[in-house]
C-alpha cells in the first residue's frame, strides 16, 4: 500500500514486485489491519471471497464451496463464524476473526496483524492469541504490531523493537525453565521508551509546572463512561494546574475530549465545568479549515464577535485580533496564506494560539490540548508548551492527553493514565519513563494486587 | 365517462405501462452506477440523448432493430464520458451530470436541425411493429420494451446479489477503499457499472422516441430527474425503484388521460409527479435505506 | 479575501481553448467554414453596437442567476433552481409592477416590484432549502423538480390565477415608475438593443455580493463551511441554519434577475421570458468561480455565445451554443481538477521542505 522510497520488500525469497495489495495477497501474504477492510453491510461470507470469489457459470458466484471452504478455514482456526450475519451485526472481536480468516481463505502463509488487540476485551484477547497460536502450530508465520507488553510477555516467541522508525534489535524470547521473562520484557519496555537514548534537542525539563494551585475546580468528570471507550472515568482540573493524561492512542482520548466539548452526552455520570477551549488532536479535519487564510483560521467560529447589528464585520478588530493571535502564535505573520501552506508544526501553533485567545479573553476557563504537539518539530513544540505554562500561569486549568511522556513530565502538576477506557493511575510527574510506561501499556503494579490491573 | 371510470380504464393502464419504460430503464442506470458509487444525475440527457440516436439510426437504416441498437449504444457512451470525467478526472459528479445535460438538451436540437432541419420534430419513424391486430391488454403486456424492461430489471437484482461482478460492484459502492485493498480494481468497476447503466438508460430512451414515433425536442420531460427521486426512494434497489416508477408513471398518465375530463387546469395535473417527488423525498427522509455508503467517495 | 483566485484562470483558459476546439469541429461537421462563422459571431456581437448592446442585454440575467448559484456553490450548495426561481421572481415582479398606483415614482416603485421579485424566488428556494435542513433530501433533486413546477405554477398563476391578460399569457404592464430605462436613453449609440440600466445592476450587485463574502459574517461564514463544514461545525457555528439561508439567499438573487428581463425589457412579465437564464448561470458560475471580474467576464462570455448564436443560426444551428456552454463547463473542471491536483502535489512537496 505505501511504496518505499529506497530499499525492497522480499516475500517469501523474492522481490515484491508490482507492488500492490492484489500482488502481496498472491503471494500469501495477508494483512489485519487496524481499520478493518470490510464492508459493513456485506455478511461475513461475502466478505470472505470479495475478491477471490470462486464462480461458476455466468459469473454467478458458487456460494456453496464458497462456503465450504471458509467452514474449512473456521474449523482450521478453531473458531466460530457466523457466515451469513452482517459485518456490522458482528462485534469487534468477531471482525477480527473474520479478518484473519479472509487472509486464510486466500492461502496466506503469514499473517500480520497491526495492533489486533487495540479494540478487544480481555477475553477476546485470549481467544485471539490462541487462534494465533495454533495457526503458528500449524506453519502460519504470525506477525503481531503491538504496544501492549503483557501480551509479548505472554505469547512472543520473537520480539523486534522499532522507535521512531527505525528498528533497534530483534531477540528470540527465552521460555526456558529458569529464564527471566520479566527482566527480558523489562529490558524491552526500556527500548521502546527510550531510556538511555540521547534525547534530541533541549528540553525544558525543569518541572518548574508546580504552579500555585488555585482549589476552583474549573473542569470535572465523575463517573463518566461512553460505549466500550470510557468506563467510570473521573478527574478534576483545578485553575492554575496542569494536569496530564497519559496514555497510547486509542485508549479513549477522543472519546474524552468529545464528552469535554460536550459533542458526546456520556452513557452515565456527568461533566461540570463551565465550556473549555479544545485543542482537537486531528487539527487538519477538525481543527483549521486548510484552503482559508490564517486570518480566517485564527478567529474560526468567533465571527459573531466582530459582527455588527446590520451583520456587518468590523473587519479592522478582526484583523487587529487576527493579527495578535498570528503573531503571539509564533507561524509567521502573513495572514494571506492559507493554512494548508503551513508546516504541521506551525498549524498547531495557529490552533494553539486561537485556544488560548479564548482562554486569556475569559470566556473559557479551562483548556483542553489533545496530543497537542504530534507531529511538530521541536522549536514549535517548545513554543506551545510555553504557551501552555502561561495559560496556567494566568489562572486557567489545563487538560493534556498525549503519548508523549516528555512533555507531560515537563509540564505537568500532575499525571493521569489512561489505559483501556479507565484512569489507572494518578502519578507525580517525577515518576520515572520506565513506571509510566508500565502502566500505559497495560503492565501491572507489580505492587498493587491483581485486580487492579487494568 | 366519469372520472373515476377514466383512471380504472385500459388506457390509463396501457399508458402506464408504456410511460413505465422510460422511468424504469433510466432508475435502473441509476442504480446501477450509484450502487457503484458514482452519482449520475445526466440520466436525464442520456434518455434524450438515445432517444435521437434510436430515430436517427431507425429512420435512416430502416430497422428499428438497428435503432436500438443505436439508443442503447449511445446511453452506454453517454455513460462512459461521465465516468471517465469523474471516475478518472476526478470531476465533480453533478457539475459533469450538469454538463453532458446541457450538451444533450443543445446537441440533440442541434442534430435535430443538421439532420432534419426542423427544430423541433423529426420525422416519424415507425417505431416497434408488434401485435398487429391484438387487443389492448395483450399489446400493452407483451410489449417486447415492457418485457425487457423486466427483464433487464430482474437481471440487475439478479447480477448484482448472486454474481462476482455484482458483489465487486456493490463494494466499489459501499467502501471503495476496502475494495481497493482487497485487491478489487475500483476505477474499472464503476467505469465499468456507469456505462452499462447508461447502456440500459438508453433503452428507455429508445422506447420514449419509438412510443411517440418520432423525436421531439425536450421529449425527456423531467423524467430523468424523477427516476433519480425514484432511485432513493426505493432504497438503491432494482426491483423496488421499478415499483416507484410504476407509480410515477401513473401520475403521468393519470396527467394526460384525464386531460379533458375535469375541470383542474391542466397545469395543476402536470405538476402532480414533480410535487410526488417531493413528497416521496420527505416521507423516506427517515427511513433506514440509505445511499451505499462510499456515493461520492474516491478510495484512498 | 483576494478577488481572483489564482488557481482558475488557468483551468478558465484551458476551458475555452477546448471551447473553441470544439465550435470548431462542430462547424466543421455541420458543413459550415469555422473561421467564417467565427467572423460572423464577432460580426453580429461585438462588430456593431446594436450587437453589442444585445449581449449586453443577454448577458444581465446571467449576471444575476450566476451569482446566485456561485453563492450556493460557496456554501458546497448546488441550486440548479435557478430557472424556476427566475420565473417566478419574474412573474412577481410584473404582477406588483402593474398593480402599483401608475403615479408611483421610481424611488418607490421599482424597490418594490424588486424586493418581491427576490421575495418571490426566495420562497422558491425555501422548500429545497427546508427539505435539505429538515429532512437531508439532496437539493439537486429538489431544486430541478421546484423549476418544472413552476413551469406549472407560472402557467397556473397566468391561466386560472387570473393574472394574465384575457387571452394571452402576459401580464399588464407595469407602471413607468417600475422600469428600468434602457441603456440607449445613455449612449445612443446602443440604439435599438434591449440592454437597460439592469446590466448596471448587476454589475454592481456582483461586486457587492463577492465583498460580502469577505464583509459579512454571513458571506464568510459559508465559504468556511463549504471548505470543511466538520472544522465549522465543532466550533459550534450553525451549519445547517446557514446551508438553508445560502439557498434561500440565492434563490432570491436569482430571482432578481427579472430587472433585466421584466423590468427592463419587456415592460411586463410573458410566459417563458428569461427562460435558460438558470442553466446559463450554472455555467457562469463554474467559470467565474467567486471572483466579481471572472463572473461579469463568464457572463459577457456566453451573453455573446447566445448572441452570436443568433447571428449564425442562418447557417448553423444556435443551439451549437448550448453544446459549447455544457463542453467549456466539463472543460473547465477537468482542467480545475487537473491542475489542482497538479499544485496540491506541488504545495506538499513544498511543505515537507519546510518541516525539517
Amino acid at each position: 500500500m505505501v511504496v518505499p522510497d529506497t530499499g525492497r520488500v522480499e516475500a517469501f525469497g523474492s522481490r515484491l514486485a508490482p507492488h500492490t495489495p492484489r500482488e502481496a495477497i498472491r503471494r500469501g501474504v495477508g494483512m489485519v489491519l487496524q481499520h478493518f477492510a470490510l464492508v459493513p453491510v456485506f455478511t461475513a461470507l461475502e466478505n470472505i471471497v470479495l475478491g477471490a470469489e470462486p464462480v461458476s457459470a455466468l459469473g454467478v458466484i458458487d456460494l456453496a464451496s464458497a462456503r465450504r471452504k471458509a467452514e474449512a478455514v473456521a474449523k482450521e482456526l478453531g473458531v466460530d463464524l457466523p457466515l451469513d450475519a452482517t459485518v456490522e451485526s458482528l462485534g469487534v472481536g468477531d471482525r477480527q476473526r473474520l479478518e484473519i480468516a479472509r487472509a486464510l481463505f486466500r492461502d496466506a502463509k503469514l499473517l500480520i496483524l497491526d495492533e489486533p488487540t487495540a479494540v478487544l476485551t480481555k477475553g477476546e484477547v485470549l481467544a485471539l492469541y490462541a487462534t494465533l497460536r495454533r495457526l503458528a502450530d500449524a506453519g502460519t508465520g504470525v506477525v503481531v504490531v503491538t504496544h501492549k507488553m503483557d501480551e509479548v510477555r505472554a505469547h512472543a516467541d520473537f520480539v523486534t523493537v522499532m522507535r521512531r522508525g527505525e528498528v533497534l534489535f530483534t531477540r528470540e524470547m527465552d521460555r526456558s525453565a529458569g529464564a527471566d521473562v520479566d527482566a527480558q520484557v523489562d529490558e524491552v519496555t526500556a527500548a521502546i521508551m527510550g531510556a538511555g537514548a540521547a534525547k534530541p534537542g533541549t528540553r525544558d525539563d525543569k518541572p518548574e509546572a508546580a504552579t500555585e494551585k488555585g482549589r476552583e475546580v474549573v473542569l470535572s468528570l465523575s463517573r463518566v463512561s461512553v460505549g466500550r471507550a470510557l468506563s467510570d472515568v473521573s478527574l478534576e482540573v483545578h485553575a492554575g494546574e496542569i494536569v496530564g493524561v497519559a496514555g497510547v492512542e486509542g485508549n479513549g482520548q477522543r472519546e474524552l475530549v468529545a464528552v469535554l466539548a460536550r459533542e458526546v452526552h456520556p452513557d452515565s455520570g456527568e461533566v461540570t465545568g463551565a465550556s473549555a477551549a479544545i485543542i482537537r488532536e486531528d487539527r487538519q479535519v477538525e481543527g483549521l479549515v486548510l484552503d482559508a487564510t490564517l486570518r480566517d483560521n485564527a478567529v474560526l467560529g468567533e465571527l459573531g464577535t466582530f459582527t455588527n447589528k446590520v451583520g456587518l464585520l468590523d473587519l479592522g478588530a478582526l484583523e487587529a485580533e487576527a493579527a495578535t493571535r498570528i503573531a503571539r502564535s509564533g507561524a509567521g505573520a502573513d495572514l494571506d496564506r492559507t493554512a494548508r501552506s503551513l508546516s504541521g508544526g506551525n498549524q498547531q501553533k495557529v490552533v494553539v494560539a486561537r485556544a488560548l485567545a479564548r482562554v486569556g479573553a475569559k470566556r473559557a476557563r479551562a483548556l483542553v490540548a489533545a496530543q497537542p504537539t504530534r507531529g511538530v518539530d521541536i522549536g514549535a513544540s517548545h513554543d506551545i508548551h510555553a504557551r501552555l505554562r502561561e495559560a496556567a500561569a494566568g489562572g486557567a486549568g489545563v487538560l493534556i492527553l498525549s503519548a508523549d511522556l516528555d512533555e507531560l513530565r515537563a509540564l505537568c502538576n500532575r499525571v493521569l493514565v489512561l489505559a483501556r477506557g479507565r484512569i489507572v493511575a494518578d502519578l507525580p510527574p517525577t515518576t520515572s519513563d520506565e513506571e509510566l510506561g508500565r502502566r500505559m501499556l497495560g503492565v501491572a503494579d507489580p505492587n498493587a494486587r491483581p485486580e487492579a490491573a487494568s | 365517462m366519469s372520472a373515476l371510470d377514466v383512471i380504472l380504464s385500459g388506457t390509463m393502464l396501457a399508458q402506464t405501462a408504456r410511460m413505465t419504460i422510460p422511468y424504469g430503464c433510466a432508475a435502473l442506470g441509476g442504480v446501477l452506477s450509484e450502487r457503484s458509487g458514482v452519482v449520475n444525475i445526466a440520466l436525464e440527457g442520456t434518455l434524450l440523448a438515445s432517444a435521437l440516436a434510436a430515430v436517427a439510426a431507425s429512420h435512416a437504416s430502416g430497422s428499428a432493430l438497428v435503432g436500438i441498437a443505436a439508443g442503447v449504444t449511445c446511453g452506454a457512451a453517454v455513460g462512459l464520458v461521465h465516468a471517465l470525467l469523474v471516475v478518472r478526472g476526478r470531476v465533480d459528479a453533478i457539475v459533469s451530470g450538469i454538463a453532458l445535460n446541457l450538451v444533450a438538451a443543445g446537441g440533440t436540437r442541434f442534430l435535430l436541425r443538421a439532420l432534419y432541419g426542423s427544430s423541433s420534430n423529426s420525422p416519424r419513424i415507425q417505431g416497434l411493429r408488434f401485435g398487429e391486430g391484438w387487443g389492448l391488454l395483450a399489446r400493452t403486456l407483451l410489449d417486447p420494451f415492457l418485457l425487457t424492461t423486466l427483464a433487464v430489471v430482474g437481471a440487475s437484482a439478479w447480477m448484482l446479489a448472486r454474481t462476482r461482478f455484482g458483489l465487486r460492484l456493490r463494494a466499489c459502492g459501499e467502501d471503495p477503499s476496502a475494495a481497493q485493498a482487497v485487491g478489487v480494481h475500483v476505477v474499472g468497476m464503476r467505469t465499468a457499472a456507469v456505462a452499462l447503466g447508461g447502456a440500459v438508460t438508453g433503452l428507455g430512451g429508445t422506447a420514449l422516441a419509438y412510443d411517440l414515433h418520432q423525436f421531439q425536442a425536450g421529449m425527456s420531460g423531467g423524467r430523468g430527474f424523477i427516476a433519480l427521486a425514484a432511485v432513493i426512494v426505493s432504497g438503491w434497489r432494482p426491483w423496488p425503484a421499478a415499483a416507484a416508477c410504476l407509480a410515477f408513471a401513473a401520475l403521468d398518465a393519470l396527467q394526460i388521460v384525464l386531460q379533458n375530463q375535469t375541470k383542474l387546469p391542466s397545469q395543476v395535473l402536470a405538476m402532480l409527479p414533480f410535487v410526488a417527488t417531493l413528497v416521496a423525498l420527505v416521507l423516506v427522509s427517515k427511513r433506514r435505506g440509505g445511499p451505499p455508503a462510499g456515493l461520492g467517495k474516491h478510495p484512498a | 479575501m483576494k478577488l481572483t483566485s489564482s488557481r482558475s484562470l488557468p483551468a478558465a483558459v484551458a476551458g475555452l481553448a477546448v471551447g473553441w476546439l470544439a465550435f470548431c469541429v462542430l462547424v466543421w461537421l455541420y458543413g459550415a467554414s469555422p473561421r467564417a462563422m467565427a467572423g460572423l459571431v464577432l460580426e453580429g456581437t461585438w462588430g456593431t453596437s446594436y450587437g453589442a448592446g444585445q449581449v449586453l442585454f443577454k448577458a444581465t440575467p446571467l449576471l444575476f442567476t450566476g451569482i446566485a448559484v456561485d453563492l450556493a456553490l460557496r456554501a458546497g450548495l448546488f441550486n440548479i433552481g435557478a430557472e424556476g426561481q427566475l420565473a417566478v421572481g419574474s412573474l412577481a415582479a410584473g404582477v406588483i409592477g402593474a398593480h402599483l398606483p401608475s403615479g408611483t415614482p421610481a424611488l418607490v416603485a421599482l424597490p418594490l416590484a424588486l424586493a418581491g421579485a427576490m421575495a418571490a424566488g426566495a420562497l422558491w428556494a425555501l422548500v429545497p432549502a427546508l427539505l435539505k435542513g429538515r429532512f437531508g433530501a439532496h437539493e439537486v433533486i429538489s431544486t430541478i423538480m421546484m423549476n418544472r413546477i413552476a413551469d406549472s405554477a407560472v402557467g397556473l398563476a397566468l391561466g386560472a390565477g387570473g393574472l394574465a391578460l384575457t387571452g394571452t399569457v402576459r401580464t399588464a404592464d407595469v407602471v413607468p415608475g417600475a422600469r428600468v430605462a434602457r441603456l440607449d436613453t445613455w449612449l445612443p449609440s446602443l440604439k435599438g438593443s434591449a440592454a437597460s440600466f439592469a446590466l448596471l445592476f448587476g454589475i454592481a450587485g456582483t461586486f457587492l455580493v463577492t465583498e460580502s463574502y469577505r464583509r459579512t459574517r454571513f458571506g464568510r461564514e459559508i465559504g468556511l463551511i463549504g471548505q470543511n463544514a466538520r472544522a465549522m461545525a465543532a466550533e459550534k457555528v450553525p451549519v445547517r441554519a446557514r446551508l438553508e439561508q445560502a439557498l434561500v439567499v440565492s434563490g432570491a438573487i436569482a430571482g432578481a434577475a427579472s430587472l433585466g428581463t421584466v423590468l427592463g425589457y419587456k415592460g411586463y412579465f410573458e410566459e417563458g421570458l428569461g427562460a435558460g437564464a438558470g442553466f446559463g448561470g450554472l455555467a457562469v458560475a463554474i467559470l467565474g468561480r467567486g471572483s466579481a471580474v471572472g463572473l461579469v467576464f463568464a457572463a459577457l462570455l456566453f451573453g455573446t455565445l447566445q448572441q452570436g448564436g443568433l447571428a449564425v443560426n442562418a447557417f448553423v444551428p444556435k443551439e451549437l451554443m448550448d453544446v459549447l456552454t455544457g463542453v467549456v463547463v466539463c472543460a473547465v473542471a477537468l482542467a480545475d481538477e487537473a491542475i489542482g491536483r497538479h499544485s496540491a502535489m506541488a504545495r506538499r512537496t513544498a511543505a515537507e521542505t519546510v518541516v525539517s
